[in-house]
């Protein structure tokens, strides 16, 4: 669903060189490296928002990115916020059609955010509102679904809940899922593999086996106390 | 009650308030209702210039609020007024020596004119280069810096008689508008109001962040390049044919915000509208109760400031964002 052939990606100059790596229908990454290493970068080279600044990046289908902390506006239902990001495929008053409504309850429901619908999105919790920013994506039909750090700012219970929803949406709907993100420890056992950025500028993908996604994870930092325990 | 229903009867109440704070206006002065030709000459203008002009303010606030993020921008915050300021400081020093009072308060209407349209032309351009909100935000408030300074070095240099002139534009009024004008005024307001229930959704989704509309598939300098060429639009036509007019487009959007329960602005802007065209219209009703030459500008100051500071204070109201 998204291959990476020798990709240099920055924005005057290169920050990260010769990248390759391909993720597979169904498969959900997590991405992962220090502060300014690049991550949001690569998402958004991924994401076509940042164009390459070498080589090629193919995706296949529908993509859509959630970036990192949406702001709760006041005045707005998860339901008008939800609509809102089928912006391309609104009319002028921001009405979807019928086909839409219908999705963006399914989608609601599957999130288990149905409840929330008609409740103004400043009332909602960070772990309900990060799964109503889920559900931009998964309502617009994606079949790559780009998240930069779901987790920030959560606490441990939504972080888990979030990461498996990520990892249940990928496996189900069979749609590709990548993400960003600084909780390790909860992101290592939520995905498939690790895309991790070294602190020596190599992009590395581990294996689907649990001891070579914490290996790929290590390498990202400098700091070999980084301990995880299965 | 649902939103749609609740908007529905917001709007339905407001009409009704501001037909009833209209004809208790209209039947203010010595000559009461008796006088046909003073209504339909004097008053009736007066009341409709003061609904059109808060109405503009009013939509110009709701649209600056939304594509800066920021709850107490306005037209004026981008240099709007201070740009016509300056067109009307320049057209009033030119004019010092004419003695029509006639010529001159067509000129400085003009020059007002003139000088919003500038800046409207400057900001947009700015507007079309400079893709951050926030950056957008700081050259308009620099722009109105650089304005206000060169008029008052202009004020400074005038004598008496034009600075009088220029002191009874700058003051603001309601009165003397010809139904030509108020044609202006209303057709400015048409076209302004189309340009953000158009633009609505844009609007809507820039309050999020620049981020999120792109990713959404929204083209964010497309959405500011109309809300801007909307509001200098509607404020041009104002600031020329009243003054600058402050406080209608900041307080407004927020009291129909509220009244409505909603910051969608396909329910916002038409609420704004009635609230504005409220507020504007009670300042005239003030002026005429008081029975003494009131400048519009401080009558609407005098009622906005609270509410501006209810707002600041307010802290959960801080912020669009929570």
């Amino acid at each position: 669903m998204i291959t990476a052939q020798d990709l240099s990606i920055g924005y005057d100059t290169p920050l990260l060189e010769h990248i390759d790596f391909d993720v597979e229908q169904g498969e959900c990454i997590m991405l992962c490296g220090a502060n300014g290493s690049g991550k949001s970068t690569i998402l958004k080279t991924i994401a076509g928002v940042c164009k390459p600044i070498k080589g090629n990046i193919f995706v296949q289908g529908e993509m859509a990115m959630v970036p990192t902390r949406i702001p709760k506006v006041k005045g707005f239902t998860l339901k008008d916020f939800v609509k809102m990001s089928c912006f391309a495929f609104s009319d002028w008053s921001g009405r979807i059609g019928p086909e839409f409504e219908k999705r963006m309850d399914n989608v609601l429901s599957t999130l288990n955010i149905d409840m929330l619908a008609d409740k103004d999105i400043s009332s909602l919790s960070d772990g309900e509102f990060q799964k109503g920013c889920i559900a931009t994506a998964l309502v617009r039909k994606a079949n790559v679904i780009i998240l930069d750090e779901p987790t920030a700012f959560l606490d441990i219970e939504n972080r888990v809940t979030i990461l498996e929803t990520l990892h249940k949406i990928a496996s189900d709907t069979g749609s590709a899922v990548i993400f960003s993100t600084h909780d390790l420890h909860e992101g290592i056992r939520s995905c498939d593999k690790v895309l991790s950025i070294g602190y020596d500028g190599k992009v590395r993908m581990s294996s689907e086996e649990m001891f070579d996604k914490i290996e790929t994870v290590k390498k990202g930092f400098k700091n070999k106390s980084i301990i995880f325990e299965d | 009650m649902k939103s749609r229903n609740r908007f529905t009867f917001i709007v339905a109440i407001g009409i009704i308030i501001l037909i009833v704070i209209g004809l208790i206006d209209i039947s203010i002065g010595e000559a009461g209702l008796a006088d046909t030709a003073v209504i339909l000459k004097l008053r009736l203008p007066r009341i409709l210039t003061a609904i059109l002009a808060g109405a503009a303010m009013a939509v110009s606030g709701a649209q600056m609020q939304s594509i800066f993020r920021n709850p107490l921008a306005d037209p004026h915050i981008m240099g709007i007024s201070a740009g016509s300021g300056l067109g009307a400081a320049i057209v009033t020093i030119s004019l010092a020596g004419i003695g029509s009072s006639a010529i001159s308060g067509i000129g400085i209407a003009s020059g007002a004119f003139l000088g919003a349209a500038l800046t409207s032309i400057l900001t947009i351009t700015a507007a079309s280069k400079i893709h951050n909100g926030n950056t957008l935000l700081i050259f308009g408030v620099m722009l109105g810096f650089i304005f206000s300074a060169i008029t008052s070095i202009i004020e400074y240099s005038s004598n008496q008689e034009s600075l009088k002139l220029f002191y009874s534009w700058s003051a603001g009024s309601f009165t003397g508008n010809s139904i030509s004008e108020i044609a202006i005024l209303a057709s400015a307001l048409i076209i302004g109001t189309l340009l953000a229930i158009a633009g609505s959704k844009g609007l809507d989704i820039i309050m999020f962040s620049d981020e999120y509309a792109i990713m959404s598939g929204a083209d964010v300098s497309k959405i500011r390049m109309s809300a801007m060429l909307s509001s200098c639009i509607m404020t041009g036509a104002v600031t020329a044919f009243c003054g600058p007019l402050g406080f209608v487009g900041i307080v407004s959007p927020h009291i129909a915000r509220k009244l409505i329960r909603s910051s969608a602005n396909l329910h916002v802007i038409p609420a704004s509208i009635i609230v504005g065209g409220c507020i504007s219209l009670f300042a005239d009703l003030i002026s005429q109760i008081a029975n003494i030459p009131l400048p519009v500008g401080s009558t609407i100051a005098l009622i906005g400031i609270p509410i501006i500071l209810t707002i600041l204070f307010k802290g959960k109201d801080n912020s669009f964002e929570k």
